[in-house]
């Protein structure tokens, strides 16, 4: 009898105990559930202002309702569809170029048997990223410039004509995705060398005694044991399709380039701000919240299924 | 009885004889102690911007308008090139201060009309102030095309009309002793004498500025082709955007031939006003275009930095695709033509006012003839000193040195109901420190300002806005831009050109069919208001 309940008695005791457990990381986990609902569910309410003919003076519920007008126009505008397919270009050329650069930094800068040299060329490859763009445009246009650049007073030198760097329409998308790598290759790479820390030792001793060169035990070993942080970047990039870095395009943008450089955020900027169609923006805002949690959800699918890691 | 009634009357008139002077001084003293209110107001500099250490919200010249209204006013003043986003932020934002000023019309109408200002004609009809500076028209062109007088406007009665080319007179004489070419490849002929008698020079360039527009005061070889690029004409009735003449091709053709010849800046589709400044300054640009008092009043800016312009005089023969000299107007821009009696920039109450009595109060401040004084004399013993009566004008005057925080210039940016154009005192100023080259740049525009008077006013500001010509309203310009500069460049044929202007009439030619049927059925009411070109 004795023994059958002690095993009842204890039951309470541990229930408590775990109670109390949920009750500490409850109130850790409450300040940032209710930082999230304020700033990132309540605006959701926002939407609102797409399907109205918005304006502050009446508020979110006085303005008249538009219906889906606001759709009918974007969607109707060549404009539109234009700025769509630059926006892509833009976008897959930073993904297909630029997603790799840092973990190919990450990896060679890892390679670096000399650890100062190594700290210091990690240290400098962030610096770039504190630059602003309107900085970037500054110095791109001192070293580019076809009157009085450094790079074209050489090209000039060795015989060559002055390029116009930046009124070249066919030049546009490298310059700012070249520039994007050059931005945010440094500070992108940090997690990975954060990631490369965890990977066991043993397993490049393991390789080592197998006999594997370094090349094998990067492919080998680095590499997939970075795999899981880079199918979740990847994924995280993939949302962001229908996102361009609105300051790196609009301050190299000119009217050599528009056809090319006119992206959705330049778009959305011009008709929000410069002519105040407020509901327009947040109809094509809208828009594009749906396409990236819809590219989400694919690219976790397809990155669950090709390397069995996901965001979940 | 008898007696005792005359007490009381004693009594009572004692009483109102104490009262009366008490009560007057009770209504003196009310006023003499009179609560300063704060007052917030937003507002553009105009480009010219305060210097250094100038607080905007306390120093001399505002001081005027906070004594004439007992007020303190915090005063937001963004830089100009961040005064468009600004505005439209505050706009959105509707968090609105006591007074707003801008000049995005059609921004300020549509805020108007979705509540963001008050009435001001309750206020303006009882204020011989702002009647004595905003006369009745100029106040009911200010309204809203719902008729809402949501805002006092600027006046520009002080201005004077004129808009045309410009040439280095410096280096004509240099190239031909100064004898004006009677045609545009004679023009062409000693811009591609400063390309070669100057290294480095780019003796034509442009800039990218204002709403994405090219050429902005370097439309130049366009004008002398009637073309301006971001222009339109009325034309057999109709209203025609310039870039779908076939001028325009004409005139794509001699730029296109100048870039070649490396007459025309490289990077003139990439520059932005900061690096068009500097090359004007060090390069050799030796054309450009700009309004006549925009240039005559300030003449000495150009003479200091050892430049002598003047205006380009008729020329003897002008290009065949000109069919009228009057089409060489650029109605994009209100002085392209005679002043229209406001512009574009309006200051209003906002209905989050908690105190519009004191904010019209600041509105009388800004018209008032004390402030007035100031922007176009400053102060006495600084700007001018008087001698027999009569001012004379120190260097201090209209001194534009952003270092030095006691200069005058910058007081003219709160004009902002009386506009920037103390002409005349302007004049007098340039005239006594320059009176040879000043007297012949003034002559040289004489002409123009002639002929814009003859021209009358421009359609454009008559138009009222339509929602869906404002959605698309935004891409024109940058279209336009592109098209001329790829034409330009080569980076597109003149054929190709064709098939731009084809996809603007498509994407944008109702705009112009809204124009046209605007000024179709309102024909008479715009010819009586000096509106020739209706006519045209």
């Amino acid at each position: 009898m004795a023994d059958a309940q002690a095993p009842a008695a204890a039951r309470p005791a541990s229930r408590r105990k775990i109670t109390k457990r949920a009750l500490s990381l409850f109130a850790l986990f409450l300040p940032g559930a209710v930082l999230l609902f304020l700033f990132n569910y309540l605006p959701i309410y926002g939407i609102i202002i797409s399907f109205k003919d918005f304006t502050p003076y009446r508020g979110i519920l006085g303005s008249a309702w538009a219906g889906l007008e606001h759709f009918r126009f974007f969607l109707s505008d060549a404009r539109f569809w234009n700025v769509v397919k630059n926006t892509i270009y833009i976008s897959l050329l930073d993904i297909l170029i630029g997603f790799p650069a840092p973990i190919v930094f990450a990896l060679l800068a890892n390679e670096i048997a000399i650890k100062p040299f190594k700290r210091v060329s990690q240290t400098v490859s962030y610096l770039p990223h504190f630059v602003s763009w309107v900085v970037v445009y500054g110095i791109m246009y001192q070293l580019l410039s076809p009157l009085h650049g450094m790079l074209n007073k050489l090209l000039v030198l060795f015989g060559a004509d002055a390029i116009h760097f930046m009124g070249r329409v066919d030049l546009y998308r490298p310059l700012v995705v070249t520039l994007e790598i050059w931005k945010n290759m440094g500070w992108g790479a940090i997690l990975y060398f954060a990631a490369l820390t965890s990977i066991d030792s043993d397993l490049y001793e393991a390789a080592y005694i197998d006999g594997s060169s370094r090349l094998r035990m990067v492919f080998s070993v680095t590499l997939p044991g970075l795999l899981p942080m880079i199918m979740l970047l990847l994924v995280f990039r993939i949302s962001r399709l229908f996102l361009v870095e609105f300051e790196r395009i609009f301050v190299f943008a000119n009217p050599l380039n528009y056809e090319v450089s006119d992206v959705l955020a330049v778009y959305i900027y011009r008709l929000g701000l410069q002519q105040a169609q407020y509901s327009l923006t947040a109809a094509i805002g809208l828009v594009q919240s749906v396409i990236a949690f819809c590219l989400l959800f694919a690219a976790h699918k397809v990155a669950r299924r090709l390397t069995g890691t996901g965001l979940w | 009885m008898k007696n005792r009634a005359s007490i009381i009357a004693v009594i009572a008139a004692l009483v109102a004889l104490c009262l009366t002077p008490l009560g007057w001084s009770s209504a003196e003293s009310e006023a003499a102690a009179e609560e300063t209110v704060a007052i917030s107001m937003f507002m553009g500099n105009s480009g010219i911007p305060h210097p250094a250490d100038v607080d905007p919200s306390s120093n001399w010249a505002l001081d005027v308008v906070e004594e004439f209204a007992n007020v303190d006013i915090t005063l937001e003043v963004p830089n100009y090139q961040d005064f468009a986003t600004k505005i439209n932020l505050l706009l959105a934002s509707g968090n609105l201060p006591d007074i707003i000023h801008g000049w995005q019309k059609a921004d300020l109408e549509n805020a108007a009309d979705a509540g963001a200002f008050i009435d001001h004609k309750p206020y303006y009809d009882n204020s011989p102030i702002m009647q004595s500076r905003v006369s009745q028209l100029a106040f009911d062109l200010a309204a809203t095309p719902n008729g809402l007088h949501f805002a006092m406007p600027m006046v520009m009665s002080a201005r004077e009309p004129g808009f045309g080319n410009l040439v280095r007179y410096d280096l004509l004489e240099e190239y031909n002793g100064g004898e004006f070419p009677g045609t545009v490849d004679g023009y062409v002929d000693f811009l591609r004498w400063v390309r070669d008698a100057y290294e480095d020079s780019t003796p034509l360039s442009s800039r990218l500025a204002w709403g994405g527009r090219l050429f902005a005061t370097g439309d130049t070889l366009f004008l002398w082709y009637g073309v301006p690029p971001y222009g339109t004409r009325i034309q057999d009735g109709r209203v025609h955007h310039n870039i779908t003449l076939p001028a325009m091709k004409e005139a794509l053709k001699l730029w296109r031939q100048v870039f070649e010849e490396g007459i025309l800046d490289p990077e003139f589709a990439t520059s932005d006003t900061a690096a068009w400044v500097q090359k004007r300054a060090e390069r050799y640009v030796s054309m450009f275009s700009n309004a006549t008092d925009q240039v005559i009043p300030g003449y000495d800016n150009m003479l200091n930095a050892g430049q002598v312009w003047v205006y380009t005089p008729p020329l003897d023969e002008y290009p065949e695709a000109l069919t009228d000299p009057r089409y060489m107007a650029d109605l994009s821009i209100n002085y392209g033509v005679d002043i229209f009696p406001i512009s574009s920039h309006r200051t209003g109450i906002t209905s989050a006012s908690k105190n519009p009595d004191r904010a019209w109060r600041v509105l009388e401040a800004f018209a008032s003839d004390e402030l007035w004084d100031v922007i176009s004399w400053g102060r006495e013993g600084k700007e001018y000193n008087l001698q027999d009566g009569a001012r004379m004008a120190t260097d201090r005057l209209y001194l534009r040195d952003l270092d030095d925080s006691d200069s005058h210039y910058w007081t003219l940016h709160l004009g902002v109901i009386s506009g920037f154009w103390p002409t005349q005192v302007k004049y007098a100023v340039q005239e006594g420190r320059h009176p040879m080259e000043w007297q012949r740049a003034y002559d040289s525009a004489q002409w123009l300002i002639e002929k814009d008077r003859e021209v009358g006013l421009s359609y454009m500001p008559f138009v009222p806005t339509d929602p869906e010509v404002s959605k698309k309203a935004g891409e024109v310009n940058p279209f336009i831009s592109a098209a001329i500069a790829k034409a330009i460049s080569g980076q597109i044929t003149l054929d190709q050109f064709d098939e731009e202007v084809a996809k603007f009439q498509e994407e944008f030619g109702f705009i112009y069919d809204y124009q046209t049927r605007y000024v179709q059925e309102n024909r008479d009411d715009l010819r009586a208001k000096n509106v020739r070109m209706v006519d045209w």
